[in-house]
């Protein structure tokens, strides 16, 4: 494919013929030389190859993530080269944003691109087109259909060291104590040596001070310990930003994160968490549960679980949804934006059902800024009314965490939640 | 609420676009130096308009209206002035057919133009000054000088459409 000449050539030709006229009419040397220059210098770039073979490639690097921020970077080279092209438009338009051109030098390049993003998923993070300059704009030529770099970001991984528990852990074995006697956990009691007991668990101090008749044993009992089960239910009803005004008019590209990217974030955190204490962590979203990742643990597992995380995305809820089922005395962390009332339906019944539930509410931080007067009323009306959801699932007994806070006031709720357990 | 560019793109030193257009219209105003203030204020507007519109090829029309004004001013060595001029806005018109007005340019971009500039001006400018210093010499009533920058104008087109035939079948 070869360029196509712009009239750049024509008009330089022309005008140079029109010159070397008034020349010769005249018998002027300095219109003959500037005509004859103005023909030499249009016909010098025309080429017959004229950026045939032109390519245009882009090449990703690794994701690099900015410290603890949620802000990722995209590293990126867009290679491109047209033979004999000596300029070359770069066109970039990342979503939401206005198309950037950039003029760099031919007739073969490469270009250094940072795309900045503070979503996870998957996303489309820029498009690029290019198109091929030749000399002094004597031709033109696109190099190719435009080409989009994709990239599926894994949502960060927040630290957390204190995690609620449920009410009654009912694994055999883990990192957690559980009530009943057993092996691995802390001290429990000092009891009668009874048929069963091993000989090592005799605690002789024990026997010397309270024995009172010779063969009375005594025995230094520990709790068993106990995995959990966690399951992580993901309301993808809403994906809204912070900024109450993007609401109404659904602006996607506001560089902010959005209510899913801080599910996604939360999810995947907890998931982590529970997961390095090897307890067994399920996940589902309402919208489609057939997509759910059953109970597990171990290092398969929590690759099954990032990237179920790192794909959903905001969908249609059914009018007519079934209940999530969560495994027996599964402690059920539930992340909405609390914007309706299913979720509250859900909490309700999980919590009828003897299950501890945390409601992680993952709205972003809210901003009120530049909103019209009958924004600010709706807005009200509709935040009141999430107020009281939020008031009523507390009021069932569910602890409500929210998770776009302070990191300290995140890690002291969550603190808070695990002392109400040992409390209780 | 200010947002921090999403997109980095790291090409080196850069200018905005619009001063290629605008250069346009810097070099059209050297003309007032050339001819009197009426066909310098059209040669000049003629380059603003085809600075903002680049398909009414106004820019060359300007060429035209100032090789035309130029008629009326005696050949001196100004004439080399005229050269420059006249070249600079064809190869600023061209870059503007062809470059999006927004955006920006990368320095280095504008070399390869320079350098044909360059090349394509430093001869041109010698065969200007030798062709008014033969206006001077005996032979001037011989070989007029149109004719002589004509015929070897001429001769210097065939070499280069002959190069170019050559480079080509390369």
């Amino acid at each position: 494919m070869r360029g196509i000449p712009t009239p750049a050539t024509v008009a330089g030709i022309s005008t140079g013929v029109i010159l070397l006229a008034a020349a010769l009419g005249f018998g002027r040397v300095d219109l003959a030389v500037t005509g004859i220059l103005l023909i030499v210098g249009a016909a010098s770039v025309m080429s017959s190859r004229r950026g045939s073979g032109a390519q245009l490639r882009i090449e990703r690097e690794p994701v690099r993530r900015d410290g603890e921020k949620r802000r990722l970077e995209v590293p990126a080279r867009i290679g491109m080269s047209a033979p004999e092209a000596e300029a070359l438009v770069l066109s970039t338009t990342a979503p939401g944003r206005r198309t950037r051109r950039t003029v760099v030098a031919g007739p073969i390049t490469e270009v250094p691109v940072r795309v900045r993003t503070v979503h996870s998923g998957d996303q489309d993070l820029l498009t690029v087109d290019a198109l091929a300059v030749g000399g002094d704009g004597a031709w033109t030529l696109g190099l190719g259909p435009a080409q989009t770099v994709r990239a599926r970001i894994d949502p960060h991984a927040r630290a957390l060291r204190d995690l609620p528990l449920p009410r009654v852990p009912a694994g055999l074995t883990g990192a957690h104590d559980a009530p009943r006697p057993g092996d691995g956990g802390e001290f429990r009691d000092i009891h009668p040596f009874a048929p069963g007991d091993r000989l090592q668990r005799i605690d002789w101090k024990a026997t010397a001070r309270l024995g009172r008749r010779p063969g009375d044993l005594y025995v230094r009992r520990t709790l068993a310990t106990s995995d959990i089960d966690v399951a992580l239910v993901l309301d993808d009803g809403d994906d809204l930003t912070g900024v109450l005004g993007d609401w109404v008019r659904g602006d996607p590209g506001s560089g902010l994160p959005t209510s899913m990217d801080v599910a996604r974030e939360a999810a995947w955190s907890l998931a982590t968490a529970y997961l390095d204490r090897a307890d067994q962590v399920s996940f589902q979203v309402l919208s489609r549960l057939s997509s759910a990742v059953p109970r597990g643990s171990g290092a398969r597992h929590r690759e099954r679980l990032r990237s179920a995380i790192a794909v959903v995305t905001a969908q249609q809820r059914m009018v007519r949804s079934r209940t999530p089922i969560v495994p027996a005395s599964a402690l059920v962390v539930l992340l909405s934006t609390f914007l309706d009332d299913e979720p509250v339906r859900l909490a309700g019944l999980w919590r009828a059902g003897g299950h501890r539930v945390i409601a992680v509410d993952v709205l972003p931080q809210l901003r009120t800024e530049r909103l019209r007067r009958e924004e600010m009323a709706a807005s009200r009306i509709v935040l009141g009314a999430r107020a009281d959801r939020l008031a009523d699932v507390r009021a069932m007994g569910a602890d409500v965490l929210v998770w776009d806070a302070e990191p300290g006031a995140r890690a002291a709720a969550l603190r808070a939640m695990t002392r109400q357990r040992r409390r209780g | 609420m200010t947002r921090e560019e999403d997109v980095q793109i790291a090409v080196g030193r850069t200018v905005p676009l619009w001063t290629l257009r605008a250069a346009g219209v810097v070099v059209a105003g050297a003309s007032f130096f050339l001819v009197p203030v009426p066909y310098a204020i059209i040669v000049v507007v003629l380059a603003a308009i085809g600075a903002v519109v680049p398909a009414t090829f106004t820019t060359w029309a300007a060429i035209a209206v100032l090789a035309l004004a130029q008629l009326g001013q005696t050949l001196d060595a100004w004439a080399c002035l005229f050269l420059v001029i006249a070249h600079l806005l064809h190869v600023i018109g061209g870059l503007q057919l062809a470059l999006p007005w927004n955006g920006r340019l990368q320095l280095r971009a504008l070399a390869s133009p320079a350098r044909r500039w360059l090349m394509l001006q430093v001869p041109s400018q010698v065969l200007l000054v030798l062709a008014l210093l033969a206006r001077g010499l005996p032979v001037n009533g011989l070989l007029p000088a149109g004719a002589v920058a004509v015929a070897t104008a001429v001769g210097i087109v065939v070499m280069l459409v002959l190069v170019r035939v050559l480079a080509a079948r390369r």
